[in-house]
């Protein structure tokens, strides 16, 4: 009995994240169809236990202790008992302090010398293709901002175009820009205002936070003040990375209420 | 509902379930997978169409697995019951290693986890080809001992399948299948729970102190991959989300490791086959997985 009710409590769950629209505070709604094949598959086996169990099948496991095998039905009923649980919350500055943010360190690739990557502050898809590619990717998106001086940067071109602005600074140097974004003071120097929001690429266990550094306008801001800013970019050292980085120097920051969707997403 | 919970918490509970949504269907549909083969193939069905020539076998058990979408942990019996009947160790151990990596399900969901991209997959590919063929060779022309201990503690899945009528069998298929589900998936939810824990607790610049050196990051990785104990359709999902802090070579370490040997893998292992043999195996497997890594670190 216990096998059907996790099995329908899948089923259950992920029809309610497709329905509710939930599902984008979890995955990039680009793979949603990944949830709906997941409720069907455990509608089927929840159907298939339920008339075994009327049955009174014997039920076959390769699982020898009752405790093991309790313990093995605790773990997986635990993803529909934390969603019911836990109140979901979506991830904020609080993350990023308790994770950290990085930078790769080499100047001219985005790659440290180790060949790792670091996918804060600068989105960073050229993992995800080879290297020509890529170029092609960047230098399309890259001509239809060009000639801009004014960039309006949205929830829904946000990744695009912060991928474009450290792969590009020169191109973006002296433009304004105006963006929506969380605030974060990060602890280890003081006066470094960073303005972020999460982007996700495929799942929100792959996200990371993605933004500019904001020089202030006077005020300063706690963590997870949504602002909106307006400035123009240029570029500044900044210690901790120990190279040049884009910046905002602010015209303009108007305190914003939370969006309803605080997420960006990489779009394909 | 525990609304006081600190923030960290409830974020773990999120990226969790985020990693969950989205290995889910890959391992429901591979139990469906491992349901069908145990009821429909015979062991020897496969002898009967093997090749005379060593070196074609050894082919034959790895790309056999490209038609056998099913997780290692289903591979293990399956293996038993084919050297039971008579197919050599060359086939069969090849297949072990090659069918939980190159099937179609866990490429597609590598090529998915990647961001829809064709090189994870193919460096996976091609290093379990790789790997497969090497283990094969040797098996083939260096060592011929018997692998099985003297008495495999057997368990005999096929014993009443052969009297069934086809709907039967289908709901023999459909009942192994769930069956199949509450062995592995335990495995699936523990692993995303260290996964989940990790990415909110550790920060960073730990990790990246770890990961400097190649070398290192890779190991840490093979013994990451050792401790999960991932079913090779979800752990591309893993990978990908580690894919940040670690890079390139470590993750196809990570990728090919873990199908190969893991803990519940080696626990199945030790059911069938002798020690001397494990231990061997999984020297070579280790040498095989780091010497692929440091070269894709290399390109």
């Amino acid at each position: 009995m216990i096998r059907f009710l996790i099995l329908s409590g899948y089923f259950e769950l992920m029809m309610y994240l497709q329905l509710t629209g939930k599902l984008n505070q979890y995955i990039n709604t680009h793979y949603s169809y990944l949830a709906v094949l997941s409720a069907l598959l455990s509608l089927l086996f929840a159907l298939v236990q339920l008339i075994n169990w009327m049955r009174h099948a014997k039920t076959h496991s390769h699982i020898n202790s009752a405790l093991a095998r309790t313990f093995a039905l605790l773990l997986l009923a635990t993803p529909v008992l934390s969603s019911i649980l836990i109140p979901s919350k979506t991830l904020d500055a609080t993350i990023v302090s308790a994770k950290g943010f990085n930078f790769p360190l080499d100047a001219e690739s985005g790659d440290s010398s180790d060949g790792t990557q670091i996918q804060y502050l600068q989105p960073n898809t050229s993992l995800y293709f080879t290297k020509s590619v890529y170029d092609k990717i960047m230098k399309k998106e890259l001509a239809t901002y060009q000639n801009k001086s004014t960039i309006n940067i949205t929830t829904d071109n946000y990744m695009e175009i912060m991928e474009l602005i450290y792969n590009f600074p020169g191109t973006f140097e002296g433009k304004t820009v105006t963006y929506t974004g969380f605030v974060y003071n990060d602890p280890t120097t003081p006066d470094a205002q960073f303005l972020f929001r999460f982007g996700i690429i495929h799942c929100i266990a792959d996200s990371g936070v993605f933004g500019l550094r904001t020089l202030t306008d006077g005020k300063s801001y706690p963590n997870n003040t949504w602002i909106e800013i307006t400035g123009q970019i240029q570029m500044a050292y900044y210690t901790p990375f120990k190279r040049e980085i884009p910046i905002i120097k602010p015209q303009k920051i108007n305190e914003v209420k939370k969006p309803a969707n605080p997420y960006v997403y990489r779009t394909f | 509902m525990l609304n006081n919970l600190p923030d960290v918490w409830s974020q773990l509970a999120a990226i969790f379930l985020s990693i969950i949504i989205e290995a889910l269907p890959f391992v429901l549909f591979g139990c469906l997978v491992a349901g069908v083969i145990e009821t429909y193939l015979s062991p020897s069905l496969v002898a009967k169409f093997l090749p005379r020539n060593r070196f074609l076998r050894v082919l034959i058990g790895i790309f056999a697995g490209f038609f056998f979408p099913s997780c290692e942990c289903g591979i293990v019996p399956i293996i038993n019951r084919f050297l039971a009947k008579k197919v050599p160790t060359y086939t069969g151990i090849p297949f072990l290693i090659a069918a939980p990596i190159i099937n179609p399900v866990v490429l597609f969901a590598t090529f998915v986890a990647f961001g829809n991209s064709f090189k994870f997959v193919l460096f996976r590919f091609l290093g379990a080809v790789i790997i497969a063929l090497v283990v094969g060779l040797i098996l083939a022309y260096k060592f011929d001992d018997p692998i099985l201990l003297e008495t495999p503690i057997t368990h005999d899945h096929m014993h009443h399948v052969a009297k069934l009528t086809p709907w039967q069998k289908l709901w023999s298929a459909l009942t192994h299948a769930v069956d199949e589900f509450f062995d592995t998936g335990r495995f699936l939810i523990f692993g995303s729970l260290i996964a989940a824990s990790i990415q909110v607790f550790v920060p960073t610049r730990l990790l990246t102190t770890f990961t400097h050196r190649p070398v290192v990051a890779i190991l840490l990785m093979m013994l990451f991959a050792f401790l999960l104990s991932l079913c090779s359709e979800a752990d591309a999902f893993i990978g990908a989300s580690l894919l940040s802090l670690f890079g390139t070579a470590p993750i196809i370490a990570f990728l090919l490791f873990g199908p190969v040997v893991d803990i519940k893998n080696l626990l199945m292992m030790k059911h069938y086959f002798k020690t001397k043999f494990i231990v061997r195996y999984v020297i070579a497997i280790s040498l095989l997985v780091l010497t692929i890594s440091m070269g894709v670190s290399l390109l």
